[in-house]
């Protein structure tokens, strides 16, 4: 990969739809051979973003890929590849037109085109559907297609709009994990949207949280699931002991607002002390797919905390029963503090 | 996405055409009727007496169409109906069906000679008659099209809500139908109002005379160009209002049309046979009539003299040889065809490609301005031009150019954007996203435009006749004149011409299912 520069660079992007901003001042990079998540809740600006990048809606700031100005570009000479969350493949050409669509817009002689295509199908399996209608293919097989026909062109940055959210949960988790694999192989970057946080930690490099039209943190999975930008983004990366005014005060060193990592806390029943260690009495517990979600009531905080427990954590493998005493050993390095204004 | 200077260029094409054919002739009228003695014309008592009759005439084949149609198409919308497809094809055949071969469809019924054996020609019976024939199937099709993708679903929520069948009738059926049954109403009475052909042939006598016929006559008979541009802008202007309710009540079919899944046959078939047979047989049998007196013509003359007739200059002296009149037919309507493809698409592209929205209504124009008076504001504005080979299928293109408009853009409007987006992200700029996307997928769309457009250009009647010399004759205005002479032998050569005409009309129509008019075609109405 002979790259000069990012694979993509945005600054102050905007979009706005009449008088609806749906997205401010946007600043992010995607280095080559990145893959970036974009994740955030209905409604916060992803689809905006990634279509202002492609150059499918009017946006203000800049674009740039490989140094290259993009923003002044009509999007059929952006060289920016985008799969559709509905796929968008055309009816009216077979499985291996569509795959060749953007060969031939480009201009690749028809041998090549031929040969890339071809290899494509093999790629994704689908070698021997090549002269099929488009209508008659599954869900996946659709996805592997659309997919296909981005990547022959090979773009270099490439961008997916929840690709796999119509996708049945088996299949989104296989074709997510070999989708990566392909980028990987290719040394392709990709910006994707997805609502699924599972999916973004499962392959990205990176993750880019939106909250309403702007860019609240930019981190790798391991660090934004430890050091969350805030509370509204600790909760939205699926953190259930997140406090803040009032209910942080109580909390051990007083912050504006905590997070305690509840897989570094540890609950037992019965009594005892340790570093960090408080009284905590079990009230109500949930089957989850790797044990129990118990709610523990924490007198001492004020509060109530969620704790996952394997089954061999606890005596015969079975949810306590309501009341039973314990203790909660929650040692500092479970815990993130947030100071100041947050 | 980026407005495409192609589409612009396509948009000012189309915009140029319709104000050099539209607009000039129009304004041609009106030069014409500044004149005084013109302006005198419209405070004529006489001519408000014409008024008078044609708005009786008009309400009552109204009426007449919409007792007979609205059972037939509650009938359609039933799923118990037997034989439903075939009814179907049935209440479409008057919608292509060109005027003359329905006015001599008519005649082989209940004209002079007529299988019936009584002759109502040149009486209010035989006028409303023909109108029914030719406009129940509007009603039957708006209607029962309309009940058919609103009602199934809503009935059934009815029954599960306690309403018997009666009263599901009134309070489900009845007012899902109200705002089709006005549309079609209104479009009916327009037709009726406007009629040229039908009233031609059956009622020539004066008294009969609509607007349209009235134009024609002080154009072909007393050469009083001024009088006859005052009436067709008379006539204009009336259709122009009477156009509104239709345009409204169309409006509010659009909303609440839920298209249901297919529902189970029910047991009961004869209340839905019983309500469609009347309509159905008023379809069927002047067309049985008109081919079986073609087949075996009365008063001594022999099908095979009349097709040796149609194969040969005729030995009526004065009148065009009929293959002449076959070819002209063909070649201008090829030449319509094509031009209305141009100018329409030209219109359908830059509506939905350039964002020209206002040349949607704009292209519309031609379908106020009557065929009659099309004819007239051409001769007036290119004497020349209008009555060489080229006027009559200038005007018969002018006047496809709604139909085929209407078609592309629901069309083009019909591509998911999403799919152009794909193939714009895929390298392709807005003129291959055209030629690679719009229009592969719409292909069956102007398919079927261009066999409607083809259609009507074999079967209009107005313009060709208003314009026809005798080398530019087509095949209605060759029926007309065998019409009009007295004798055995020229009744024959109409009625096999009215079938021939007939059958080619019905050929070029059933292209349109054959180009794929299930999938992506689209019916004018």
């Amino acid at each position: 990969m002979a790259s000069v520069g990012p694979a993509l660079e945005i600054a102050r992007l905007g979009v706005r739809y009449g008088a609806t901003v749906a997205l401010a001042d946007v600043d992010l990079r995607v280095e080559a051979g990145e893959i970036v998540a974009l994740v955030g809740p209905s409604g916060c600006g992803k689809s905006s973003l990634l279509r202002a990048v492609a150059g499918l809606v009017p946006a203000t700031g800049e674009v740039r890929a490989t140094d290259r100005a993009l923003h002044a570009l009509p999007a059929h000479r952006r060289g920016v590849g985008v799969v559709f969350q509905d796929h968008a493949l055309f009816p009216h050409l077979d499985v291996a037109g569509n795959v060749a669509f953007g060969l031939v817009e480009a201009r690749a002689a028809a041998e090549v085109r031929r040969e890339r295509t071809a290899a494509w199908l093999a790629r994704v399996g689908l070698a021997d559907r090549a002269g099929d209608d488009v209508d008659r293919l599954s869900g996946g097989e659709r996805q592997r297609i659309a997919l296909a026909r981005t990547l022959a062109p090979q773009p270099p940055l490439v961008l997916l709009d929840e690709p796999f959210a119509s996708l049945d949960p088996g299949l989104r988790t296989r074709l997510s994990l070999e989708v990566a694999g392909w980028l990987r192989e290719l040394g392709t970057a990709a910006l994707f949207v997805t609502h699924d946080l599972d999916e973004a930690l499962a392959i990205a490099d990176r993750i880019a949280v939106l909250r309403a039209g702007r860019l609240v943190q930019v981190a790798a999975p391991h660090e934004l699931m430890a050091r969350p930008a805030d509370p509204w983004t600790a909760r939205f990366v699926g953190h259930e002991n997140v406090w803040e005014g009032d209910e942080a005060a109580r909390l051990p060193g007083a912050p504006t607002a905590a997070l305690l990592l509840a897989e570094r806390a540890r609950w037992r029943p019965g009594t005892g002390a340790a570093e960090g260690a408080v009284p905590a009495t079990h009230v109500a517990a949930s089957p989850v797919r790797d044990g129990w979600r118990l709610e523990l009531e924490v007198p001492a905080w004020g509060t109530r905390v969620r704790w996952t427990a394997r089954p061999r954590e606890l005596p015969g493998g079975d949810a306590p029963g309501a009341g039973t005493a314990g203790i909660l050993e929650a040692p500092d390095e479970a815990w993130f503090r947030w100071t100041g204004r947050g | 996405m980026r407005r495409p200077p192609f589409a612009h260029a396509l948009g000012a094409l189309a915009a140029a055409a319709l104000a050099l054919g539209v607009l000039a002739p129009l304004a041609a009228l009106v030069g014409r009727t500044v004149d005084a003695a013109a302006a005198r014309t419209l405070v004529d008592p006489q001519l408000w007496g014409l008024v008078g009759r044609t708005t009786l005439q008009a309400t009552a084949s109204t009426a007449a169409a919409l007792l007979l149609g609205a059972p037939a198409a509650w009938a359609l919308s039933r799923p118990e109906l037997p034989l439903r497809r075939l009814w179907r094809a049935l209440f479409v055949v008057p919608f292509v069906l060109p005027s003359l071969v329905a006015a001599t469809a008519v005649l082989a019924w209940v004209g002079p000679r007529g299988l019936l054996g009584v002759d109502l020609r040149d009486s209010w019976w035989i006028v409303i008659l023909a109108h029914a024939f030719y406009n129940v199937g509007i009603v039957a099709r708006i209607v029962g099209g309309h009940l058919e993708g609103a009602t199934p679903r809503l009935l059934e929520a009815a029954a599960a809500l306690g309403a018997s069948p009666w009263r599901r009738a009134w309070r489900v059926t009845l007012p899902t139908a109200a705002p089709a049954i006005v549309a079609s109403a209104a479009l009916v009475f327009l037709f009726c109002f406007t009629s040229f052909g039908v009233i031609l042939v059956l009622a020539p006598a004066p008294e009969f005379a609509t607007l349209e016929v009235e134009v024609y006559r002080r154009v072909a008979r007393t050469f009083d160009l001024g009088g006859a541009s005052a009436l067709a802008l008379l006539q204009l202007a009336l259709v122009l209002v009477l156009a509104q309710p239709y345009l409204r009540a169309q409006a509010r079919m659009a909303h609440g049309v839920v298209r249901a899944a297919p529902t189970a046959r029910g047991a009961i078939r004869w209340p839905a046979l019983a309500a469609v047979a009347p309509a159905g047989l008023l379809v069927a049998l002047p067309l049985a009539a008109l081919f079986a007196l073609a087949a075996a013509p009365p008063g001594g003359a022999s099908l095979a003299g009349a097709v040796r007739s149609l194969t040969t200059p005729s030995r009526i002296v004065g009148l065009t040889d009929a293959p002449t009149a076959v070819a002209n037919s063909l070649r201008f309507g090829l030449v319509a065809t094509l031009l209305a493809l141009l100018i329409g698409g030209a219109i359908a592209f830059a509506v939905e490609r350039g964002g020209w929205r206002w040349l949607d209504a704009f292209g519309l124009l031609p379908w106020a301005v009557s065929a009659v008076t099309l004819g007239l504001g051409l001769l007036l504005v290119a004497p020349g031009l209008a009555a060489s080979a080229w006027g009559v299928p200038l005007a018969h293109a002018l006047l496809a150019t709604p139909l085929v408009a209407r078609v592309g853009v629901s069309a083009l409007a019909a591509v998911p954007t999403a799919w152009r987006e794909a193939a714009a992200t895929l390298g392709a700029s807005p003129w291959r996203v055209a030629r690679r996307l719009d229009l592969p997928l719409t292909r069956a769309a102007w398919a079927s435009a261009a066999a409607f457009a083809f259609a009507a250009s074999l079967g209009e009647f107005g313009a060709a006749l208003l314009l026809r010399r005798p080398e530019t004759t087509t095949l209605p205005v060759a029926i007309a004149e065998r019409l009009g002479r007295p004798g055995a032998g020229s009744y024959a050569e109409a009625l096999a011409l009215a079938a021939l005409l007939a059958v080619l009309v019905g050929a070029s129509v059933a292209l349109i299912d054959r180009a794929g008019g299930r999938r992506r075609g689209a019916e004018p109405f």
